[in-house]
C-alpha cells in the first residue's frame, strides 16, 4: 500500500518507558530533600516494622544445641524440654542463654536486639512495674504497668496501625475512585443521586456506630477496619468527580469516542491515567488520618481488643500514669515523628505533583 | 493618515529625523528551564520606534516576538528569565529603573493589548470598572470624572449605548466587544506607545476587519506610536509602515512594508510570503512549504545561520558562519549572507522550485459524482439544563436542519465564523453530538445510528481530525499507540500488529518512526497534528471530517500539513470535508464551498464559481471583504474603504 517500504525492526520488543510527565514529577520530589528523606526513612521504618520479629522478639535468632541449630524465630513454638529443660511450654530463651553461658560448653543462644516479646510482661524480683528505661536489660523504653517493654508495643502496635491505614487507603480509594469516575463520566441524573445519596451518608456519627457496634461484639481488625471503610470512601468521591468531569470535556476523550473507544477504555485507560496525581496527592494525607483515626479509637478504647499492642493503648496508659513519664514520652514522640514524616512525604508530592510551579508573567 | 504619510516621506528622505521613542539594543531574554537548560528566547536585537510610527514584528511561534514585547514592560517572572540589554523609553532605561516608575510607564507610557480578550478581562468586575481603574490611579481623576472619560473611551471604540454597557461584565460581550474594551483600557490614559500582542488572533475574520480599522482610526487621531506583534502577514499589510521579521529570537529582516511584500530579501520572509494561500493568488498549485521545523532553542548553533537547515538557497558557507545583521543605505536590514543579490532576481529563486514539490490537486471535475454521504435536516439545540425543569428553557439552534450532499472523491470546504455551528454539524454526523433529527445515508445505505453496528460502521468510516492538536492526543498516551488506539478499538489488530502499522501511518504523514516513544508534548505543533492525520488514517477510512486542521499552526507548517492532507487524499482517493474560517485555505484546496452562518448553510457552490462570479449571499460577500490581503496597496484600500 505504501510505497515506501517500512522496515520492521525491534517492535515486538516491548520498551518501557516511565511517561515523561511522571518521570518529571518523581525528580521534581526527589530535589525536596525534606520530602525525600522522609519518604526513605518511613520505607525504611515500615521495613523494619515487617522484620520487627527478627529485631524485637523474646524468641532467640538462633540456638545450638548439642550439635544441632535452630531457628525459633518463625515458625512454632519449641517446648523446653528440646533443650533439655524441665518444661515442655515455650522456651525461655533469656535463661537459656544464661545457663548456657553458665555451663561454658559449645551450645549458644543468639537472641535478637530487644530479647522482649510484645505480649510478654518481663517481671524483675522485687520490682513493681512499670520499671524505668534500662539499656543493660535492653528495656530501652522501659516496660509499661504491667511490665511488656515498651519499644517492643511501639514498633508491633506501629505495624498494625500501618498496615491498618494503608488497607483503609486501598479500601476507600478504590470504592472512591470509582464511584466518583462514573459520576463524573456519566453526569446527569445518576451523579446528582448519588450526591446526595452521600451527603447524606457522610452526617450519620461515625463514632457513634462504633460505639454501638463495639458495645455488641468486640471489634476484631477486619471488622473495625470495614466500619471504617464504610465511613470514609465518601471523600474521594469528590475529587474524583470533578477532575473526571474535567479531563471528560478535554478533546482527547472526544477523539477517543470518535475513534470507537468504550466507556470502559475511556474511563480506564484515557481518563483515570490522567486524574492519576490527584490521587497520589492525597494519599499520605489519608495514611496518617488512618493512623491517627486507629489511634484515637484505641485511645477511647473502642478499637482493637486488648492485649493487642496499640499506640492509642499506650497513650491511654500513659495519660493515666502520668508520674511514670517514659510511657507517655515515647509514644507522643514516636506519634510525632511518624505523623510529621508522612506529612513532610506529602507536602513534597503535593509539590512535585503541582502544575502551577512556574508562571511567566509577574 | 497624516502619521503614517510623514512616515513615507521620513523614509524616502534617508534616515528618519523624527524623535526616538523606543530604543532596544542588545536585547537577549533567556528562560531558565531547569536541569541545566537555558533557552534562549530573544537574542540580541536592536530595535528602534520612532514616534507616530505603526512597526510590526512578524515571526512564527516561538521565534520571541512576545517575549520581546513582555520584557520591554518588564512583565516577564524574573525568576525564570533573564533579560540583558538595554530598553530605553524616552531615554529613560526600563531595564534599570524603579518598580514604582515601570508602574507608572506601563500605564501611561506603554500600553498593551493581549491576544486573548477572554482572558485578559476579570470576570468579576464590570467592564467599566477596569476602565477607570487606570483613569482614577494614575491620572488621578474623581470617580464621577472617570466614568464619563470611560464612556467617551467606550464609544470611541466603537461601543454603542456605551455609559449602559460600562456596567456589565465582560461575559456579556462578545469577542470582539472584548478586544474593543481592552482597547479603550489600553488607550485610556493616552499612552505614547501600543504594543499589540497578535490583537485579532482570537478573533473572527469580519471582527478582525473592524478592530483593524479601529486600531488604524485611533493611531491616526492620537500621536501614538504601534508595535503590533502577529504571525500573520495579512495583518501587517493594511496597518504598519515598517515590518521586523523575527526567526528563533533573532532579527534576521527590518523593512519597510512595501518592500517586505515587493522586495522581501530574506529568503525566511520570502518562503513565509509564498507560504501563505492567498486570495489573490494562482489556485492550481500545491502551497509551498517551509520543510523542517524552527530550531530547538536550547540548541542555538552559533556558527551557522539559524535559517540555514531549512532555506532553499543555503550554500555551504552559510553553515559555518552566523550571518551579521547588514544595514543598507535606505536603512533597511536583514541578515543573510546573500540577501540583496537575490532579492533582485524576483521573489522566487529558481532553486526554491525543486524544493518538496508535489503535483497539483486535481480540480478537474469527474461527472457526474457520486454523494458519499448525505446528509438532511440536521438539527442540534443546545438548552441550558435546570435542575428545577419550571419556566420555558432557552434554546440555542447550533445547527438548523442542515443538508449536505458530500460527493466521493472531493474536497469540500465548509466555511463560516466561530460559533456558526460548523464544528457541531460535522460532530453531530458521526453523533459525538447527538443531534435531535437529522438522516445519514452512507453509500446509499441509511443508517440507523441509534443502533450501535451501524454507528461503529459509521465511525470507522468516517474519520475526524481535530483542530487543536495540543488537546485531542491523549498526554499520557505514546504516539504509536495513539495511533494505534483505533485499530485495537475496531479489533481490527492486536496490540503488536496495531503497534507495527502505526509506524507504518508515522513514515506516512512524515514522522520517523524512531520517535514512536515520545509522548505528545514532546512534538511540535505541527508534528502532533501529523500524528492526528496518522489516526484518522489508519483504519482506512473513507471519509475524512477535518475540522480546523490548520488553524492553530503557524504558517509554514500549516502548507506542509495542507499539502499532506492533498497528497493523502489523492492516492488513497479519500473525500475531505475540510471545516475552516480561512477562505484562503478553503479556496487552495476545496472543489467546492458552502458557506454556513447561525447555524444554516447560505450557499454552497463550486469553488471556481465563487471566487470569480462572488458569493450569493450578502453574508458571503462580507466574508469575502474581510479576508486580509498581504499586499500593503490592497489592504490599506481595503482598510481605508470599509
Amino acid at each position: 500500500m505504501w510505497t515506501r517500504a517500512f522496515n520492521s525492526t525491534n517492535l515486538t520488543k516491548p520498551v518501557f518507558r516511565l511517561d515523561p510527565i511522571t518521570a518529571r514529577k518523581f525528580s521534581r520530589f526527589r530535589t525536596i530533600r525534606r520530602g525525600f528523606w522522609s519518604f526513605i526513612l518511613l520505607t525504611g521504618l515500615i521495613g523494619f516494622a515487617l522484620l520487627a520479629e527478627l529485631f524485637i522478639n523474646n524468641r532467640a535468632l538462633l540456638v545450638r544445641y548439642d550439635g544441632s541449630y535452630y531457628l525459633p524465630t518463625y515458625g512454632q513454638n519449641i517446648p523446653g524440654t528440646t533443650f533439655g529443660l524441665d518444661y515442655d511450654y515455650d522456651t525461655n530463651y533469656r535463661e537459656l542463654k544464661k545457663q548456657f553461658q553458665e555451663e561454658e560448653s559449645d551450645n549458644f543462644v543468639i537472641l535478637p536486639m530487644v530479647p522482649y516479646g510484645p505480649f510478654e510482661s518481663a517481671s524483675k524480683p522485687g520490682m513493681y512495674p512499670p520499671h524505668p528505661p534500662d539499656f543493660s536489660e535492653r528495656h530501652f523504653m522501659g516496660t509499661d504497668g504491667i511490665g511488656r517493654d515498651v519499644f517492643a508495643r511501639l514498633i508491633y502496635g506501629f505495624r498494625i496501625a500501618i498496615l491498618f491505614s494503608l488497607l483503609l487507603l486501598a479500601c476507600n480509594y478504590g470504592i472512591g475512585v470509582i464511584l466518583g469516575c462514573v459520576m463524573g463520566y456519566w453526569g446527569g441524573t445518576f451523579d446528582l443521586l448519588l450526591q446526595r445519596v452521600i451527603e447524606v451518608w457522610s452526617n450519620v456519627p461515625f463514632l457513634y456506630v462504633v460505639i454501638i457496634i463495639s458495645s455488641i461484639v468486640i471489634p476484631n481488625f477486619f471488622m473495625l477496619a470495614v466500619i471504617m471503610v464504610a465511613f470514609g470512601w465518601m471523600s474521594m468521591t469528590w475529587y474524583m468527580r470533578t477532575a473526571t468531569y474535567k479531563e471528560r470535556e478535554r478533546e482527547y476523550v472526544l477523539a477517543a469516542r470518535a475513534l470507537g473507544a468504550s466507556d470502559l477504555r475511556i474511563i480506564l485507560g484515557h481518563i483515570l491515567p490522567n486524574t492519576i496525581s490527584v490521587i497520589v496527592t492525597f494519599i499520605p494525607f489519608s495514611v496518617s488520618g488512618g493512623i491517627v483515626a486507629l489511634t484515637s479509637l484505641d485511645y477511647l478504647g473502642f478499637g482493637l481488643p486488648p492485649p493487642t499492642p496499640s499506640w492509642g493503648e499506650l497513650i491511654q496508659q500513659g495519660m493515666d500514669d502520668l508520674q511514670h513519664q517514659w510511657i507517655i514520652a515515647s509514644v507522643v514522640s514516636a506519634m510525632v515523628v511518624v505523623l510529621t514524616m508522612v506529612t513532610f512525604i506529602g507536602e513534597a508530592i503535593r509539590e512535585a505533583f503541582d502544575p502551577k510551579q512556574y508562571t511567566t508573567y509577574q | 493618515m497624516v502619521a503614517l504619510d510623514h512616515s513615507h516621506e521620513a523614509r524616502n528622505d534617508g534616515p528618519d529625523e523624527r524623535e526616538r521613542i523606543l530604543a532596544i539594543s542588545g536585547l537577549t531574554v533567556s528562560f531558565d528551564t531547569g536541569a541545566n537548560r537555558r533557552v534562549i528566547a530573544v537574542n540580541d536585537v536592536d530595535i528602534t520606534i520612532r514616534s507616530g510610527e505603526a512597526v510590526a514584528i512578524v515571526g512564527e511561534s516561538g521565534c520571541g516576538k512576545s517575549t520581546l514585547a513582555l520584557s520591554i514592560l518588564r512583565l516577564l517572572d524574573k525568576r525564570v528569565s533573564t533579560t540583558t540589554g538595554r530598553i530605553e523609553f524616552d531615554g529613560e532605561d526600563l531595564a534599570t529603573c524603579s518598580a514604582r516608575r515601570i508602574r507608572s510607564i506601563r500605564a501611561r507610557g506603554i500600553s498593551m493589548i493581549f491576544q486573548d480578550p477572554l482572558s485578559s478581562l476579570n470576570p468579576y468586575m464590570t467592564v467599566g470598572a477596569q476602565i477607570e481603574e487606570p483613569l482614577r490611579r494614575h491620572l488621578g481623576l474623581s470617580r464621577q470624572h472617570a466614568r464619563q472619560r470611560t464612556a467617551e473611551l467606550l464609544e470611541s471604540v466603537g461601543i454603542d449605548d456605551a455609559a449602559a454597557r460600562a456596567r456589565s461584565y465582560p461575559h456579556a460581550f462578545s469577542g470582539g466587544m472584548r478586544q474593543r474594551a481592552m482597547i479603550a483600557a489600553a488607550l485610556s490614559c493616552d499612552p505614547r506607545l501600543l504594543i499589540a500582542d497578535e490583537p485579532t488572533t482570537a478573533l473572527d475574520v469580519t471582527v478582525q476587519a473592524q478592530v483593524l480599522r479601529l486600531i488604524k482610526q485611533q493611531l491616526d487621531h492620537r500621536r501614538m506610536s504601534l508595535v503590533l506583534i502577529t504571525h500573520d502577514l495579512g495583518v501587517v499589510a493594511g496597518l504598519c509602515d515598517r515590518v521586523i521579521v523575527m526567526y528563533a529570537g533573532q532579527v534576521v529582516e527590518e523593512a519597510a512594508a512595501v518592500d517586505i511584500f515587493q522586495r522581501p530579501a530574506h529568503p525566511y520572509t520570502r518562503a513565509l510570503l509564498k507560504s501563505i494561500p492567498r486570495l489573490d493568488g494562482p489556485r492550481e498549485e500545491a502551497l509551498y512549504s517551509i520543510s523542517g521545523h524552527p530550531p530547538d532553542l536550547t540548541s542555538m548553533p552559533q556558527r551557522e545561520c539559524t535559517f540555514a537547515p531549512r532555506c532553499d538557497v543555503s550554500v555551504p558557507s552559510c553553515r559555518s558562519q552566523s550571518p551579521p545583521l547588514r544595514r543598507d543605505r535606505s536603512g533597511r536590514r536583514h541578515r543573510c549572507l546573500f540577501a540583496f543579490e537575490s532579492a533582485d532576481h524576483g521573489v522566487v529563486p529558481a532553486s526554491a522550485e525543486t524544493s518538496e514539490r508535489i503535483p497539483p490537486p486535481h480540480h478537474e471535475h469527474v461527472q457526474p459524482q457520486k454523494t458519499i454521504l448525505r446528509i438532511r435536516d440536521v438539527r442540534v439545540q443546545f438548552h441550558d439544563d435546570r435542575f428545577f425543569p419550571i419556566g420555558r428553557r432557552s434554546v440555542t439552534n447550533a445547527v438548523d436542519g442542515v443538508d449536505l450532499d458530500i460527493y466521493q472523491g472531493e474536497i469540500l470546504g465548509l466555511v463560516g465564523e466561530s460559533g456558526c455551528g460548523k464544528s457541531t454539524l460535522a460532530r453531530a454526523i458521526v453523533r459525538l453530538i447527538r443531534p435531535q433529527s437529522g438522516s445519514v445515508v452512507y453509500h446509499d445505505d441509511e443508517l440507523d445510528l441509534s443502533r450501535r453496528t451501524e454507528l461503529r460502521r459509521l465511525r470507522r468510516d468516517v474519520q475526524f481530525i481535530f483542530q487543536d492538536p495540543y488537546t485531542c492526543l491523549n498526554p499520557r498516551f505514546q504516539a504509536w499507540d495513539i495511533i494505534a488506539e483505533p485499530l485495537i478499538n475496531y479489533r481490527i489488530a492486536d496490540r503488536a500488529k496495531a503497534r507495527e502499522r502505526a509506524c507504518e501511518y508515522m513514515q506516512a504523514v512524515g514522522l520517523d518512526p524512531k520517535l514512536r516513544h515520545r509522548y505528545p508534548h514532546e512534538f511540535s505543533g505541527g508534528q502532533r497534528q501529523r500524528i492526528g492525520i496518522a489516526r484518522a488514517m489508519v483504519v482506512q477510512p473513507r471519509v475524512i471530517l477535518c475540522d480546523e486542521p490548520v488553524s492553530s499552526l503557524d504558517v509554514s507548517i500549516q502548507a506542509q500539513i495542507l499539502n499532506l492532507l492533498l497528497e493523502l487524499k489523492r492516492r488513497h482517493d479519500l473525500t475531505l470535508l475540510l471545516i475552516s474560517h480561512d477562505l484562503a485555505v478553503v479556496r487552495h484546496v476545496s472543489d467546492r464551498v458552502a458557506i454556513m452562518s447561525q447555524g444554516r448553510i447560505l450557499e454552497c457552490t463550486e469553488t471556481e464559481r465563487l471566487f470569480t462570479a462572488g458569493p450569493q449571499s450578502a453574508y458571503g460577500r462580507t466574508l469575502l471583504a474581510s479576508v486580509p490581503i498581504p499586499d500593503p496597496g490592497v489592504a490599506r484600500r481595503q482598510l481605508a474603504c470599509g
